[in-house]
């Protein structure tokens, strides 16, 4: 090839990387609202309406790079359960101590994986909900339930809230397993800001109408 | 990706032949220029109606004769849309989230321009390319982006004139009209065809 055709050769793809470099950015063209995800995913067999009770967990588990910092109540956490709670008794249900044998419990984390990757819903369902031992719900020696339906599978690099209501009722005849029949995630921008906290347990509600019971 | 081969390989012959053949003869005539352009197609359109203003477009080519001329044209599209968040089911439950489509088309074309007269300083003309279309396609929920690139065929046919401003430089404006027949299979989209209009200069380098 001559010099000159060589030359306009590597023009042209200066030309195609200055074209290419000419794309709006999407991401940067997002508010904090608009960046935010809510996930939910329900068991289809599971009938709502059986369960009546339910228990709150007291505290919200930090989990950090899969590993448990702690279990802490901050401002931003006790919005979360104070969402929960108004959501939970709009729907019918009726907040009891976990020592009266609710129905479902509910388990509340903060995960905030810092490194870059891809990383599965059924991954996070499955890696995050043993950092609640099943002693808590009184179930000692049990298990949680891998469930076997499907989840959605996106890129993640930040943290997010995580909701899992369990099937405390039904866990003796699951195989001394604790099914989780409800999941809720809240990944973007702001979703560890305490004034988000009840915008972010509206949205989980509201695209999930069936989540309800007749108390 | 056989296809893929054939497709860039039967360009780079063209471009490769264009260059090696006949760059020493005659001048090279470089075009550059804005584009707008809009998409056509039911598919396309479902995942953005809205028309690209970040365009752009260049063309080398060779005359071999003072009506035709050869050469290569990249251009470049950024189709892009915001849809307002919604809820959207999945297999077991459903997703709230602010849908962005975000789609580049890099089309890489082996180009012939027909002009439909040999003198004068207003010159109409007729073109075509046909090549290989590297495609960017982003869907975003969220902030969260879904990203793939693919390479397939394309093929554009031109219509515009040519305004000469100089006649010793053989340089002046360019203004066209094109569709950009861009075929594509992923995610519902079945094709990025588009049509556009096209502003910008062309002059001679040597």
């Amino acid at each position: 090839m001559k010099k000159g055709s060589l030359l306009w050769s590597v023009a042209l793809g200066a030309l195609v990387l200055v074209f290419t470099s000419c794309k709006k950015d999407p991401i940067s063209n997002l508010t904090a609202e608009e960046s935010r995800i809510y996930i939910t995913n329900h068991d289809s067999t599971t009938l709502f309406q059986s369960f009546k009770t339910y228990s709150l967990v007291d505290s919200v588990a930090v989990i950090s790079n899969n590993k448990l910092e702690g279990k802490l109540l901050t401002n931003y956490d006790s919005e979360v359960l104070n969402a929960l709670k108004a959501s939970m008794q709009a729907r019918g249900f009726q907040l009891v101590a976990k020592s009266s044998q609710p129905d479902l419990g509910i388990n509340v984390s903060r995960v905030s994986n810092t490194y870059t990757g891809v990383m599965s819903y059924p991954d996070y369902w499955g890696g995050y909900r043993n950092f609640y031992d099943p002693y808590y719900w009184g179930y000692p020696g049990y298990g949680y339930y891998s469930p076997n339906y499907s989840y959605g599978v996106y890129q993640i690099t930040e943290g997010g809230l995580s909701i899992e209501l369990l099937d405390l009722k039904g866990a003796p005849s699951n195989g001394n397993k604790i099914k989780p029949v409800w999941t809720a995630l809240a990944r973007g921008t702001g979703v560890f800001h305490a004034a988000n906290a009840n915008q972010q347990v509206l949205a989980f509600f509201a695209q999930s109408p069936y989540l309800k019971t007749n108390n | 990706m056989k296809r893929i081969n054939r497709y860039a390989g039967l360009s780079l012959l063209i471009i490769m032949s264009f260059f090696t053949g006949h760059a020493q003869q005659k001048k090279l005539q470089v075009a550059l220029g804005y584009n707008i352009n809009t998409p056509v197609g039911t598919s396309f359109r479902i995942a953005v109606a809205n028309s690209s203003f970040r365009g752009a477009n260049g063309e080398i080519t060779y005359p071999l004769n003072k009506q035709l001329n050869i050469g290569l044209g990249v251009g470049f599209s950024d189709f892009y849309q915001k849809y307002p968040r919604q809820v959207y089911a999945t297999k077991n439950g459903d997703i709230s989230a602010v849908l962005t489509n975000s789609i580049q088309t890099t089309p890489v074309l082996a180009k012939a321009n027909f002009t439909f007269v040999k003198e004068g300083m207003v010159r109409p003309y007729i073109g075509a390319g046909a090549g290989f279309n590297w495609v960017n396609y982003s869907q975003l929920l969220g902030e969260f982006p879904s990203s793939t690139s693919s390479i397939h065929a394309a093929v554009s046919a031109d219509a515009g004139v040519k305004l000469l401003l100089s006649k010793a430089k053989s340089a002046g404006l360019n203004l066209r009209a094109n569709f950009n027949y861009l075929p594509y299979n992923n995610n519902g989209i079945k094709n990025l065809n588009n049509w556009g209009v096209h502003a910008g200069v062309f002059f001679q380098i040597r």
